[in-house]
């Protein structure tokens, strides 16, 4: 079947199998590896991607349900040159090793600062509550989405 | 809370948040197979059989391994790194939820599953 998805800003018309999943999509069809295939059961987040600019887990997404729709990755998140403060904020506090759920996170993240720019930290482990990281611990992705709301200014 | 940071940022990180890292399945190469395995649902169980014709007929699938197939190579047990042997797929019973069974080579994920 034939599904057009607006990715990061540019429309990718593609001949694909109705149970393909988004994931699949993004990162078989489109080359888009940023965003990773991890537990395929819904529970690591490790695919978060938007949908219409909200959150979801790309893995319990068909492509088919995105037809028509506008994704955003990873990819996106810096912009002209500049990093999102997410992605700053993730180096400065260390708040990853081998960063594979790492894009699932800033993508989260993204979604709650421009939201909530103030967020406490207990907003922020809610809100990350449905990914895993098997690094780091929390702590350290906590303090890098605080890292990013108090350098929101710096929001390209 | 400032004090331990900023002063040795790691290099790595710059690909990996820009969604840049090279993890093995980003990894794609002309021709490649993809494998899933079949892992067991039950905690302690003898394997009576397993029936692989379904997914051998398969059009995609290139080969279906079981403990049985690593058997006949001398193949079903592996050492470890604290010097006992592990199985590679189970043979006669699984001993744990989750132990691998079977592995399945196929043209895509799908197919392999």
């Amino acid at each position: 079947m034939r599904v057009a998805v607006t990715v990061n800003g540019t429309e990718y018309a593609r001949d694909v199998e109705p149970r393909l999943l988004l994931i699949h999509f993004l990162r078989d069809e489109l080359g888009l590896t940023g965003s990773h295939w991890g537990c395929d059961t819904s529970n690591c987040g490790s695919c978060v991607v938007w949908l219409d600019q909200r959150p979801v887990k790309a893995c319990t997404v068909l492509a088919a349900m995105a037809d028509g729709r506008s994704v955003r990755t990873v990819e996106d998140l810096e912009q002209d040159g500049r990093l999102d403060p997410v992605q700053q904020g993730f180096i400065e506090c260390h708040g990853l090793q081998c960063g594979f759920c790492t894009p699932g996170m800033m993508m989260t993240a993204r979604w709650l600062l421009d939201r909530t720019p103030d967020p406490a930290e207990a907003e922020i482990r809610e809100v990350l509550s449905g990914q895993v990281c098997r690094c780091t611990g929390y702590e350290n992705i906590v303090r890098s989405v605080r890292w990013a709301a108090e350098h929101a200014k710096d929001t390209v | 809370m400032t004090a331990g940071y900023g002063r040795m940022l790691r290099k790595e990180d710059q690909r990996f948040v820009r969604g840049l890292g090279t993890y093995v399945d980003d990894v794609y190469l002309p021709g490649m197979l993809y494998g899933a395995v079949l892992r067991s649902p039950h905690p302690h169980a003898r394997i009576v059989s397993i029936d692989t014709v379904a997914a051998e007929a398969h059009p995609k699938v290139k080969a279906v391994i079981t403990g049985e197939t690593l058997q006949h190579r001398n193949l079903a047990w592996m050492p470890t790194l604290s010097g006992d042997t592990q199985a590679v797929l189970a043979t006669d019973k699984v001993r744990f939820q989750g132990q691998e069974v079977a592995f399945v080579v196929a043209e895509d994920h799908y197919a392999a599953r």
